[in-house]
C-alpha cells in the first residue's frame, strides 16, 4: 500500500510544474509582487518531496510506474526514479525554487511576469519529465518542452532583434538536433524490442553488438551535443544570454544544458563504453572544454563570459563520459553539481549587479562589496568553487576530475588539457566573481549613491546557493549517497564506493590544482593583452559560426528564389503553375495505370439533360470571351447553378445544395475582389498556351471520368458504407454519416485547415489597413 | 438597384435563411443538409445584410469575431470526439440517444449531432472571415439596419 501511494506521489509529482504553469499568470495576477514567494511553493514542494526519497533510494529502492500511453506502439507513460533522476531532479526543483523567487523581484515591473512564470515552470516540467521518463518517447516529448519552452523564454524580450535571432538560432539547432534524437531513439528501439528505458539497459549489449551501433550513436550524439552546447553546435549559447538572468542561471547553466549530459549519462549503460564512443566524447568534450574557456576570456560581459564558461563545464563533463571510468563517472556526478551550484549563483549575482548598477560590463564594474555585501559574499564563494578552491565542494568536483583524468586511458595527456581548461576557468571566475566586487573606484552608469544592495529575493537565491557549496565543501559526506547512487546508475556497480574527502593529500591531481590556478592567475594578469588577442583572432566568427551563418542565408536565399519563381504576384501564373502541376501529376498517372482506351458509357442522355450542359458550355465560352469583369463572374455564377442541376437529375441533394450556396457566396466574393482591387482590362491576344493548357487538363479529367465511370463501382467500401450506415452511423444520409462519423477525423483535418486559413485571410486584411484597431 | 427594395428584402430574408441554415445544420444526419451547407447558408444571410446596409451592420450582427466563431467551432468539434474516449471507444465515434418526447417516437440525439455544429460554426467563421475581410473599408455611410 505505502508502495502504491509512493507510485501514485510519483505521478502527480510528474504534472506537478505543468499544474503551476497553467495557474501561473492566475497567481501573478492574485498576488502581484508576491508572486514569486507564491510560485516557488510548488517546486519547494517538490523539491521537498524528492528530498524525502533520498533515505529510500539509497537504501536500494526505485519506485517506478507503467501506465499505458499508445500501447500499440509500445509507448508506455513510464516514470522511474532512480539515484541519477533523484540528484537531477533535485537540482531542478531545488534551484527553480530559488530561481522563481528570484525572478519575482528582477522582473516586478515586467508587464507579463505571469505568462513568464508560466513558460518557466513549463520547462521545469519539461526538465523534470526528461530525468523521470522511463520511456525513450516519453523523455523525447519532454525534451521538445524544454526546447520549445527555452525558445520561448531566449526570446522572451521579443521586441529586441538579438533577443528573436538568438532564439531562432538555438531552436535551429536544438530542434534539429532533437530529430536526430528522434530517429537514434526509435532506430534503438527497433533494435532492442522496447521502449522502456531501463528494459533497454536490461539487454546489456544488444546495442553495442547490433551493426546499426554506430548510426544510433551518432544520431543520439547530434541531440545529446546540440542540447549541450558542445562543438561545434556550441554558438546557440551565448546568444541565449538575450534571456532574461533568472533564464540564464536556470536553463543556459544549471538545467537544459545538462539533458544532453543527462542523456548521455542515462544511455551509457546502454551505447558506452566502446571506442567510438571513447574516442568521440573524449575529443569533442576537451575541445568544447578548452575552447570555451578560451573564449570566456574574450568577452567582458559578465553573462557571456559565464556562457562561454557553462560550455567548458559541459565539455568537461561530456569528455569524464567518454573516459567511462568508474571515478571517471564518479567525478562527472559530483563535478555536474558542483556546477550548477556555484554558476547557479553566479548568474543570479550577475543579474543583481545587473540590475542595480545598470551594467554587465566587468570593465565598467569594481568595488561593489561595499554597496551589495550579501550579493558580494554570495559571489566569493561561488567564484571559490568554480576557481576549485578548498575548502569549497568545487574543489572536491575538481579533484576527482584529475584523478579519473591521470588514472583513465586519456592519461596525462587529457590531466594537461584538463589543467588548460581549468585555467582558463579560473580566470573566468576572477573576472566574473570577484573583479566586479574588489578594488577601490566604482564607475557605472549609475550616480554610486543609489546603488544598493539587492532586495531580499534576490539575495536569498545566490545566498543559498553559495552556502551550499561552501557546506558541502566542508561535509562532502553529506551528500556522498547521493551521488554514489548516481554513479551507480549511470555506469554500473563497478562505479559504487564513491568517497567524497575534502584533502587528498598531496598527490599528482592537487599539483595539476595548483597548476590551474597559476595559470588561470596569469591569464587574468594578462587580462588586457588576453582580451586584445582574442578580439582580434575574433574566433566567433570563424568555423561554426559563419557555417551557420551562411546555411542561414542560404536557406533565406533558396526560400526567395522560390518565391519569385512560384510567387511573383500574378494571379495568371498562379493558375499556370497550379493547372500545370496538376495536370502533369494526373497524366502521369494516366500514362501509369489507364493507358487503354474507355470502354465507352452506354447510357441514354435525357433531352432536358442535353439543356443543361448546352447552358454550361455557353456559360463557359461566355466567362472566357467577355470583355466586362462583371460578366465573366456572373457566366461562372450561371455555370455552377447549371452543375447543380446536374446534381440534382443525378440523385445528389447533399451536393447540389452546397454547390448551389457556394456559387452564390463565390460570385459575392468575386464582386468584392473586383470592386476593391484594380483589374487590369482583358487582354485580348490569343495565346495558344492559354488555351492549351486548361484545355489538356479538362480533356485529361474528361478521360479519367469516362474510365472511372467505366469501371463497375461496386467496391467494398462503397457497400459498407451503404449497409453500415443506419446501423452503425444511426443516419440514413449517407453523405453525411461519412462525414460526421466514419471520417469525422478526416473532416475535423479539413475543418482545422478552413480555419486556418480563414485566420490567414483574415491577418492578412488587418494588416493590410488596420493593423492597430483591434476591431475587425 | 433601388435601396429600399433591397433593404425590405435583405431584412426579411436574412433571418429565413439563418433559420433555413440551422434546419439544414441539424436534420442533417438523415436528409440532405448538414454542417457545411447550414454554415455556409448562414454565411449568405450576413453577406446579404453586407449587401443592403453595409460592412459595419453585418459585423454588428453577427457579434462575435469571425475568427472566435471558427475557434469555438473546432473546440466543439473537439470535444465531441471526447466523450466516446470516456467508454473506451476511439476518439469521435458516434454515441447516439433517443430522447423521449411525448407524442412521438422519441428525439435523437448524438455526438455527432454535437460535430456537425462544430463545422458549421468553422464554416461560418471561415466564410464571414473572408467576406468581411475583403469587404473591409467598404462605405460606411450605409444606413443602419433599424433604419
Amino acid at each position: 500500500m505505502a508502495c502504491c501511494l509512493l507510485v501514485m506521489a510519483l505521478c502527480i509529482a510528474f504534472f506537478v510544474p505543468f499544474i503551476a504553469a497553467a495557474l501561473a499568470v492566475l497567481i501573478t495576477r492574485l498576488f502581484k509582487s508576491w508572486a514569486g514567494w507564491v510560485l516557488a511553493l510548488f517546486p519547494a514542494g517538490l523539491a521537498v518531496w524528492f528530498g524525502a526519497q533520498v533515505p529510500a533510494g539509497v537504501q536500494g529502492e526505485v519506485p517506478s510506474l507503467t501506465l499505458p500511453w499508445m500501447p500499440d506502439l509500445g509507448i508506455d507513460f513510464a516514470l522511474r526514479l532512480d539515484g541519477l533522476s533523484l540528484l537531477m531532479a533535485l537540482l531542478i526543483t531545488g534551484l527553480g525554487t530559488l530561481v522563481v523567487i528570484y525572478a519575482g523581484r528582477y522582473l516586478v515591473h515586467h508587464e507579463v511576469l505571469g505568462r513568464f512564470y508560466g513558460w518557466l515552470l513549463l520547462f521545469m516540467g519539461g526538465m523534470l519529465g526528461i530525468v523521470l521518463a522511463d520511456n525513450t518517447l516519453l523523455l523525447f516529448v519532454c525534451w521538445e518542452v524544454t526546447t520549445f519552452s527555452s525558445f520561448i523564454l531566449i526570446g522572451f524580450e521579443h521586441k529586441e532583434d538579438a533577443a528573436r535571432e538568438s532564439a531562432q538560432r538555438a531552436l535551429l539547432i536544438t530542434a534539429l538536433g532533437g530529430q536526430s534524437l528522434l530517429v537514434g531513439l526509435l532506430l534503438m528501439g527497433d533494435e532492442v524490442g522496447t521502449l522502456s528505458i531501463s528494459g533497454t539497459i536490461a539487454t546489456s549489449d544488444a546495442v553495442r553488438d547490433s551493426p546499426r551501433y554506430l548510426a544510433i550513436l551518432l544520431l543520439v550524439l547530434g541531440g545529446a551535443f546540440t542540447k549541450s552546447a558542445q562543438m561545434p553546435f556550441h554558438t546557440w549559447l551565448p546568444g541565449a544570454m538575450t534571456a532574461p538572468t533568472p533564464v540564464s542561471a536556470y536553463l543556459h547553466s544549471a538545467t537544459m544544458v545538462k539533458a544532453g549530459v543527462f542523456l548521455l549519462a542515462r544511455l551509457s549503460p546502454v551505447l558506452g563504453g566502446t571506442p567510438p564512443w571513447e574516442t568521440i566524447l573524449t575529443l569533442v568534450g576537451t575541445m568544447t572544454m578548452v575552447l570555451g574557456a578560451l573564449l570566456a576570456l574574450g568577452h567582458t560581459d559578465l553573462k557571456l563570459v559565464l556562457a562561454y564558461a557553462t560550455v567548458s563545464v559541459l565539455g568537461a563533463l561530456v569528455m569524464l563520459l567518454g573516459q567511462g571510468t568508474a571515478a571517471s563517472i564518479q567525478a562527472m556526478v559530483t563535478f555536474l553539481t558542483a556546477h550548477a551550484l556555484y554558476k547557479g549563483t553566479l548568474f543570479l549575482v550577475a543579474g543583481s549587479v545587473d540590475h542595480e548598477t545598470g551594467t554587465r560590463d566587468v570593465a565598467h564594474l569594481s568595488g561593489l562589496r561595499k554597496r551589495l555585501p550579501m550579493t558580494a559574499a554570495a559571489s566569493a564563494a561561488a567564484s571559490l568553487s568554480m576557481m576549485g578552491l578548498p575548502p569549497l565542494f568545487g574543489f572536491v568536483g575538481k579533484e576527482l576530475i584529475y584523478e579519473a583524468c591521470l588514472e583513465g586511458p586519456g592519461g596525462w595527456p587529457l590531466a594537461m588539457g584538463a589543467t588548460v581548461g581549468f585555467g582558463g576557468m579560473v580566470a573566468a571566475a576572477l573576472r566574473v566573481g570577484v573583479q566586479p566586487f574588489a578594488g577601490k573606484t566604482f564607475r557605472a552608469s549609475k550616480p554610486e549613491s543609489k546603488v544598493h544592495e539587492a532586495p531580499p529575493a534576490m539575495w536569498v537565491g545566490p545566498a543559498l546557493l553559495g552556502a551550499a557549496g561552501l557546506v558541502l565543501g566542508l561535509v562532502p559526506w553529506a551528500i556522498q549517497p547521493l551521488l554514489a547512487m548516481a554513479s551507480v546508475d549511470i555506469g554500473g556497480s563497478q562505479a559504487g564506493g564513491l568517497k567524497l574527502t575534502l584533502w587528498h593529500g598531496v598527490t599528482p591531481a592537487l599539483g595539476l590544482s595548483v597548476g590551474s590556478l597559476v595559470i588561470g592567475g596569469g591569464l587574468f594578469a594578462l587580462r588586457q593583452p588576453v582580451l586584445k588577442g582574442l578580439r582580434a583572432l575574433n574566433l566567433s566568427n570563424h568555423g561554426p559560426e559563419r557555417f551557420y551563418q551562411a546555411s542561414l542565408s542560404g536557406l533565406l536565399k533558396l526560400s526567395s528564389s522560390m518565391t519569385r519563381v512560384l510567387q511573383n504576384g500574378s494571379l495568371h501564373q498562379y493558375i499556370v503553375v497550379t493547372l500545370a502541376t496538376f495536370g502533369g501529376l494526373l497524366a502521369l498517372a494516366v500514362v501509369l495505370r489507364l493507358g487503354e482506351w474507355p470502354r465507352g458509357v452506354s447510357k441514354y442522355v435525357l433531352s432536358h439533360e442535353v439543356v443543361v450542359l448546352v447552358g454550361i458550355l455557353a456559360a463557359a465560352v461566355l466567362a472566357v470571351v467577355s470583355r466586362s469583369a462583371l460578366t465573366s463572374i456572373l457566366a461562372l455564377g450561371a455555370l455552377g447553378l447549371a452543375e447543380a442541376l446536374l446534381y440534382v437529375f443525378f440523385g445528389a441533394p447533399d451536393l447540389a445544395m452546397t454547390q448551389i450556396v457556394v456559387q452564390t457566396l463565390t460570385v459575392i466574393l468575386f464582386a468584392l475582389v473586383f470592386s476593391r482591387f484594380p483589374v487590369h482590362p482583358h487582354e485580348h491576344r490569343f495565346r495558344w498556351w492559354t488555351a492549351a493548357l486548361p484545355l489538356a487538363v479538362g480533356g485529361l479529367i474528361t478521360w479519367i471520368i469516362l474510365h472511372v465511370a467505366s469501371t463497375p463501382s461496386h467496391t467494398r467500401l462503397a457497400d459498407f458504407y451503404a449497409t453500415q450506415s443506419v446501423p452503425a452511423g444511426k443516419g440514413l444520409n449517407i453523405v453525411n454519416v461519412i462525414l460526421v462519423d466514419f471520417r469525422a477525423f478526416d473532416t475535423l483535418g479539413e475543418a482545422t485547415v478552413l480555419a486556418t486559413s480563414g485566420l490567414g485571410v483574415y491577418l492578412l486584411f488587418r494588416t493590410r489597413s488596420q493593423r492597430k484597431k483591434r476591431q475587425v | 438597384m433601388n435601396p429600399v427594395v433591397m433593404h425590405t428584402v435583405a431584412r426579411l430574408m436574412a433571418p429565413v435563411l439563418l433559420l433555413v441554415s440551422l434546419v439544414l445544420a441539424v436534420r442533417g444526419h438523415d436528409i440532405p443538409g448538414g454542417g457545411f451547407v447550414g454554415g455556409l447558408m448562414a454565411a449568405t444571410a450576413f453577406a446579404l445584410l453586407m449587401v443592403a446596409f453595409g460592412r459595419p451592420a453585418a459585423r454588428k450582427q453577427l457579434r462575435v469575431h469571425p475568427t472566435r466563431l471558427a475557434a469555438a467551432g473546432l473546440l466543439v468539434a473537439l470535444f465531441s470526439g471526447v466523450p466516446p474516449m470516456m467508454q473506451g471507444r476511439p476518439f469521435l465515434s458516434g454515441i447516439w440517444a433517443r430522447l423521449p418526447v411525448p407524442g412521438t417516437d422519441g428525439l435523437k440525439v448524438g455526438t455527432p449531432q454535437l460535430f456537425d455544429l462544430g463545422i458549421y460554426l468553422v464554416v461560418l467563421g471561415t466564410a464571414m472571415s473572408f467576406i468581411l475581410g475583403m469587404a473591409r473599408g467598404e462605405d460606411t455611410t450605409a444606413p443602419e439596419m433599424g433604419g
